[in-house]
């Protein structure tokens, strides 16, 4: 592992793993399946309960977007890193280098790193567009939700873990 | 630049392509709630059988959704029961990325996502090539109409994998999430 690297970065199928088993105990939390169901609903009407149940798969949905956003931030910043500093001879490294050269102190993954990307590889632009869309959705959650959004799209964590997965398996990452 | 010269670069000029027009967000959403109507005619033929036994209630609902340009709307879900299972069919939206829109249905054991997908797709695959100097890349492949159609998710795999949505896998899919 390259030097300044913690090696804590999540792989997003263990954060598919880990929002699955989140959303099946709220449902089963909300459910009469849970021991605790008649106490903790004690006069609250059905519907009312799969409401309560609703909103919480939507903040999970919600939470774990941002993990898997982060996840795909790390991956692509890992893989600058590394072919900054192996010196590698394919045309993403050197226009990375050239990149570092202009700009040592931080770069933008939108703005620079896909735009690298972008020009330096066949990846589809639309599949670029809906992730720099996704990270408006993560600027969005990340600061609060305060602002109405205006993103054009209808995010949940499932849209948005297809795409990074396709994203991250189609292009030769350094890890 | 001799006029010969002048000529042979206006030729070469490729004329700008027309703007697109602005999306019909209206249409969009009629389009939208026709695709629910078609999804639940096929899980009413596939539980009919079950139904006119009272084997199985289906309950018609409608949720509230909210998506960007299009607003709030009413779309239709459904809510099956049978034995002491409580499976819920929600609409997700339609302005989403990489589909026209999902469904999700919801059991004790888990999620099944149902989406519109192209007729002709069976999951989700991009192929990406470094591009070399000096070597032009190849051409993209024209954009083409798509034809929409009900597809399941199949589940327990890395890359999505779709699968032509039938009564027959509508009712594989529904004991899969049920218990018992």
């Amino acid at each position: 592992m390259a030097s300044g690297l913690s090696g804590e970065n999540l792989d997003i199928q263990a954060i598919f793993t880990q929002y699955e088993d989140l959303a099946a105990a709220a449902r089963l939390y909300f459910s009469p399946s849970n021991p605790d169901y008649e106490v903790r609903f004690f006069s609250t009407s059905a519907d009312n309960v799969e409401k309560q149940c609703l909103n919480s798969l939507n903040e999970i949905s919600r939470n774990y977007s941002l993990s898997v956003l982060a996840a795909v931030e790390a991956a692509f910043r890992v893989d600058y890193i590394i072919r900054v500093k192996l010196r590698k001879k394919d045309d993403v490294s050197r226009a990375f280098r050239e990149l570092h050269r202009r700009k040592p102190l931080r770069v933008s993954l939108e703005e620079d790193i896909f735009k690298t990307w972008k020009q330096h590889t066949t990846v589809p632009s639309k599949i670029i567009g809906d992730m720099v869309g996704a990270f408006g959705f993560r600027h969005w959650l990340a600061h609060g939700r305060y602002w109405p959004h205006k993103l054009g799209q209808t995010y949940d964590f499932f849209s948005i873990y297809a795409l990074a997965l396709q994203l991250l398996t189609a292009l030769p990452l350094e890890a | 630049m001799s006029k010969k010269e002048f000529a042979e670069f206006i030729s070469r000029q490729v004329p700008a392509a027309p703007p697109e027009p602005p999306p019909d967000w209206a249409a969009e959403l009629r389009q939208w709630l026709q695709h629910l109507v078609e999804l639940y005619v096929l899980v009413d033929s596939a539980l009919a059988d079950f139904t006119a036994k009272g084997q199985i209630v289906v309950e018609h609902r409608e949720i509230d959704l909210t998506e960007e340009n299009i607003g709030r709307y009413k779309a239709p879900s459904r809510t099956i029961k049978f034995g002491t299972n409580t499976i819920s069919m929600v609409p997700i939206g339609t302005l989403l990325i990489g589909t026209k829109g999902r469904v999700d249905m919801t059991g004790p054991r888990g999620v099944i996502r149902f989406i519109l997908a192209d007729k002709s797709s069976t999951g989700v695959r991009v192929t990406v090539q470094v591009i070399t100097a000096g070597v032009p890349p190849p051409e993209p492949s024209a954009p083409r109409k798509i034809d929409w159609e009900w597809k399941m998710v199949l589940r327990n795999t890395g890359m999505p994998k779709y699968q032509k949505l039938t009564p027959e896998v509508f009712l594989d899919a529904l004991m899969e999430i049920a218990n018992g």
